[in-house]
């Protein structure tokens, strides 16, 4: 593909900003054309300009200085020097980054950003309501599904393979191929449906869902790093909050559940002091499918999980503090001390401050207890040791969701789970215990009830057998309809 | 200094008999228990507390035991600890999990007071360092007023964090006696490498009236999540997560560790409505986690002027002086001030721009430049950094107007100090700025739009009229003082969380 020249991205945004006009015009014509669009300008105008003559999304501080030049100064000079500004680029920065691909300006679509699940080869929460919503959604609506450049200043078009990737996780080393075209959305819905964290991406959908005049729409999981820090690693409170700070700028949130809707909520209410609105919020209860599993599959997770014949108690999810396995270990050895005969596997891997766990793990394993653990998670192993469990446990202290708590239901297996939150809102169509999950001694009930009651274990699974089911189908239907049939 | 057994011990019996009357289920036992030694209390003491459970009696064991705060994680392991080990060997699981927390060593030989059901103030920045801007002066302002009026015990941290002490004199007069007192010479060596007392609050009420510093966040979740003590806090703002954008990522970082002590306290203070709403928002999101309502009352500062007597300026021949005052910073918005005033200057308007305040060199090196720029043009605008007092309270004088444009303040002092002054602001229609300026004296601008900026000051350079008429209005204000400060904020904050009912822990 040829490189833009600078008449091109001229009549390129002549053409968005006023489609009647003729852009075959010489380049001076063009300059004035435009900067006549561009008195005295609305911030929407400033953002394309910008966009489409420099191929790079603009951040705040840049919309804002131009705006305020083509206040001060002539817009026709303005405009011609931040036209020119590409071609001298071409010279020493060319040598630095790639030049960018031809500028598309696309108007009046769905545009999906799924720049992180399109390379990604991890297939955690968050990428499986990516791919599982824009499946759907791709069956049934016209979306386009793009991506970032490598240096995280403007959209692009994705590759063939990075587009499976983003939907199926098929391709989890996609790259983009060729000078991919930058791609501008003009009176387009521009959704996120996952977390992006990076500064450079955050401060440009900032700025595009503040001046752009795009809708803006986000898929929102919970606000763990705002809300429980001493859970999480360096760096992403920051992140996260810079993505909070792109997110007041939009017009919908879908969370995942009313707690991430009572944590965005609460958010929200700390915009006031900033002048902000905020943008509506409202829950979309995730769906959790279950898995099938086949006889060879469900005895290699007997093998893989169970000992012997005891009673598995199963543990789904990575040994982060916020997941709260140390007290999983603590409850469970008090039973074991009180003679409960059963064993535990967890099922999840190593994670940031997961030493603790790990130490409390050897010594209970020196002491001769039933305990296994398992990092490397295939869907088998997954689905299998639900089906193998008599009851699985989730007593995490703060979630967006709880998929494991879903899951286990949908599979009809009981669970033990924290009373808050929105591990209560999935245990509200039935099948689990609650529990407290600070205190080791409530949780060692609960699951004893479980595990050593008959009664109460088969009342449970009826109980989780009887739930309604909730497809991905739903979801995603649900989801649009918030997003775009909803006033 | 090696430190011999018998002190190690002595001090140990001393601490764990100051904690023993709170955690014996039978105090009469505690003389004998004495006298048989260290060794006997600590395991009686151990067993009762084993047999309840209660966080708050953990913790204080574990503090009497080590002369050092347990952080959370060490909470929880001397927790498990009691929990998992059988009978007589609760004793020796229990040392074990808490030796980490004993290997401070400074903690060892440490007595301890302990504050029960009294307030506990903990100052320990303002204590230690010089600084004297936005929140030392809060600080400052109320415990001069706090200090021998109110029962309370003002502390700060030993060194490291390991457990809150007392003060000396020195320290005490930085916190009390700001205007008043000496700080020594530089060099001068004023006191022995202090060994003070560790200060235990228990079923007490533990006041932040500061942003604790990094090193003590963690330390403090764990008096507010496990200690069993009231904790109440003064809440200046969110900036570092709700403008995230103009902040250093590591002050965000900061800031969401800050909160991890929000999220387990009792009450916040909020420094104006707006503060207020910040903290108010922070609690509801931590309905997700199950954790109690955090209660916020809003305090809103006084508007007082610097403790300085100042001399009336007549207004010159000059042209007017529009001042703007406060840290050069992206969230200050001071570009919008150039922008606007260039764009008046253009009109022929006859004015001239002051600005006063520091800055990180990320930013004022850009914007020096652009103040050059617009002094080449032949315009009249300054930057003062470094001032004292008196020479911005003769701008503020000087000046026509001041004016105060920022993005997201948690207060807006500028603002309160203009009208302090008696001078007339422009300010930014939201948030704490507005607030302030409900008494009258201001004009409201939209901050992000900078055109509403250009007509608020073109209307009071041109004329005099619309000036007359705002220091009249401000002439009209309600006055509010740091007493009034001083006594709402104990009021409102410090009675109520004194007088909750105690908890008997936070477990059964």
């Amino acid at each position: 593909m040829p490189n833009q020249t600078k008449r091109d991205r001229l009549a390129i945004l002549l053409a968005a900003l006023s489609p009647a006009e003729r852009t075959d015009a010489p380049v001076g014509e063009l300059v004035a054309m435009v900067a006549k669009h561009l008195a005295n300008p609305s911030d929407d105008l400033v953002w394309l300009t910008l966009a489409v003559l420099k191929a790079r999304f603009p951040v705040r501080d840049d919309v804002v200085a131009l705006r305020r030049r083509l206040r001060l100064e002539s817009p026709v000079a303005v405009i011609s020097e931040v036209a020119s500004a590409l071609s001298a680029l071409s010279t020493r920065q060319a040598l630095l980054r790639p030049a960018p691909g031809p500028v598309r300006v696309l108007t009046g679509t769905v545009v999906v950003d799924v720049h992180h699940t399109a390379r990604t080869g991890l297939a955690t929460g968050i990428q499986r309501v990516v791919r599982k919503t824009i499946a759907e959604w791709d069956t049934k609506h016209d979306i386009t599904l793009v991506g970032w450049n490598s240096e995280l200043t403007s959209l692009r078009t994705l590759s063939t393979p990075e587009s499976e990737n983003a939907m199926h996780g098929t391709a989890p080393h996609a790259r983009p191929e060729g000078a991919s075209e930058v791609l501008v959305p003009w009176k387009c819905d521009y959704v996120l449906p996952e977390l992006a964290i990076e500064d450079s991406r955050t401060a440009r959908i900032a700025a595009m869902a503040e001046f752009s005049g795009n809708t803006s729409l986000l898929i929102g999981y919970d606000c763990v790093p705002l809300t429980s820090a001493e859970t999480i690693g360096a760096g992403m409170g920051a992140g996260f909050s810079r993505n909070l700070v792109a997110a007041a700028h939009f017009s919908k949130i879908a969370t995942i559940s009313a707690a991430a809707a009572a944590e965005y909520g609460g958010w929200r209410t700390m915009l006031g002091s900033a002048g902000l609105g905020g943008p509506r919020i409202q829950p979309v209860f995730l769906p959790a499918d279950a898995g099938t599993v086949n006889d060879a599959e469900l005895a290699a997770a007997r093998a893989a999980l169970a000992v012997g014949d005891l009673p598995l108690l199963l543990c789904v999810g990575s040994h982060e503090p916020r997941k709260n396995h140390l007290a999983v270990l603590t409850a469970a050895e008090l039973l074991w001390k009180q003679g409960g005969q059963f064993s535990v596997a967890f099922v999840g891997g190593n994670a940031w401050g997961s030493e603790q766990f790990q130490q409390q793990l050897a010594v209970l394993k020196e002491k001769g207890r039933p305990v296994q653990t398992v990092t490397a998670i295939t869907d088998a192993l997954l689905w299998g040791g639900y089906s193998v469990a008599r009851c699985t446990v989730f007593p995490s202290l703060n979630e967006g969701f709880g998929l494991p708590v879903a899951e286990s239901l949908a599979m009809g297996t009981p669970v033990v789970t924290s009373g808050y939150g929105s591990m209560a809102e999935i245990a509200v169509g039935g099948g689990a215990v609650l529990v407290d999950p600070r205190d080791e001694q409530d949780l060692a009930r609960g699951i004893a009830s479980v595990l050593f009651d008959d009664e109460v274990n088969e009342a449970l699974r009826a109980a989780a057998r009887a739930r309604a089911v909730r497809t991905w189908s739903d979801y995603a239907d649900d989801v649009w309809d918030y997003f775009f049939t909803e006033a | 200094m090696t430190l011999g057994n018998d002190e190690l011990v002595a001090s140990a019996l001393g601490r764990l008999s100051a904690v023993a009357p709170h955690l014996l289920h039978d105090p009469d036992d505690l003389p004998s228990l004495v006298e048989r030694g260290a060794g006997p209390l600590m395991l009686r003491l151990i067993e009762d507390v084993r047999a309840t459970m209660r966080n708050d009696q953990i913790w204080l064991l574990c503090v009497g035991l080590t002369g050092t705060f347990p952080l959370p994680d060490q909470l929880r392991a001397a927790r498990r600890a009691l929990l998992l080990s059988d009978g007589d060997l609760a004793f020796v699981d229990f040392l074990e999990s808490t030796f980490d927390l004993g290997a401070g060593t400074a903690g060892l030989v440490s007595d301890i007071e302990i504050v029960h059901r009294g307030i506990v103030v903990d100052v320990d920045f303002c204590a230690t360092h010089l600084a004297h801007t936005g929140i030392q002066r809060v600080v400052r302002q109320t415990m001069a007023r706090w200090h021998g009026n109110r029962d309370v015990r003002l502390v700060g941290w030993t060194p490291g964090g390991l457990a809150m002490r007392g003060l000396s004199a020195l320290e005490t007069s930085r916190v009390t006696e700001w205007n008043s007192y000496t700080e020594p010479a530089s060099g001068e060596h004023v006191e022995e490498a202090p060994r003070f007392k560790l200060v235990v609050p228990y079923e007490s009420t533990v006041i932040l009236p500061e942003v604790p510093q990094p090193h003590l966040c963690n330390v403090l979740a764990s008096v507010a999540e496990f200690s069993g003590n009231r904790v109440g806090l003064i809440g200046y703002d969110a900036i570092p997560i709700v403008s995230a954008d103009t902040v250093p990522p590591a002050e965000t970082e900061r800031f969401v560790h800050y909160l991890t002590i929000v999220k387990h306290a009792h009450r916040v203070a909020g420094i104006s409505a707006a503060a207020t709403d910040d903290f108010r928002g922070f609690s509801q999101a931590l309905q997700a986690q199950g954790l109690p309502v955090v209660d916020s009352v809003e305090v809103s500062l006084p508007i007082a002027l610097p403790d300085l007597v100042h001399e009336p300026v007549a207004e010159g021949v000059a042209s007017p002086l529009v001042l703007c005052v406060g840290s050069q910073e992206p969230r200050k918005n001071q570009d919008a001030v150039l922008f606007a005033s260039e764009l008046l200057w253009r009109e022929g308007l006859d004015f001239r721009v002051r600005f006063i305040g520091g800055g990180s060199a990320w930013f004022t090196q850009g914007f020096d430049q652009r103040i050059k720029a617009l002094t080449k043009k032949g315009y009249d605008v300054e930057v003062w950094r470094g001032v004292r007092d008196e020479a911005l309270l003769a701008s503020y004088a000087e000046a026509r107007f001041s004016i105060f444009p920022s993005l997201h303040e948690g207060y807006g002092l500028p603002v309160a100090e203009s009208l302090a002054m008696g001078v007339p602001v422009i300010t930014s229609g939201y948030g704490s700025t507005a607030e302030i300026t409900v008494g009258g004296g201001c004009v409201l601008v939209d901050p992000r739009d900078e055109m509403t900026i250009v007509e608020a000051m073109r209307s009071l350079i041109v004329g005099t009229d619309r000036i007359e008429e705002l220091r009249a209005e401000i002439a009209t204000r309600p006055s509010r003082s740091w007493d009034d400060y001083a006594d709402e904020l104990w009021n409102d904050l410090v009675v109520p969380l004194a007088t909750l009912p105690l908890e008997s822990g936070t477990h059964a």
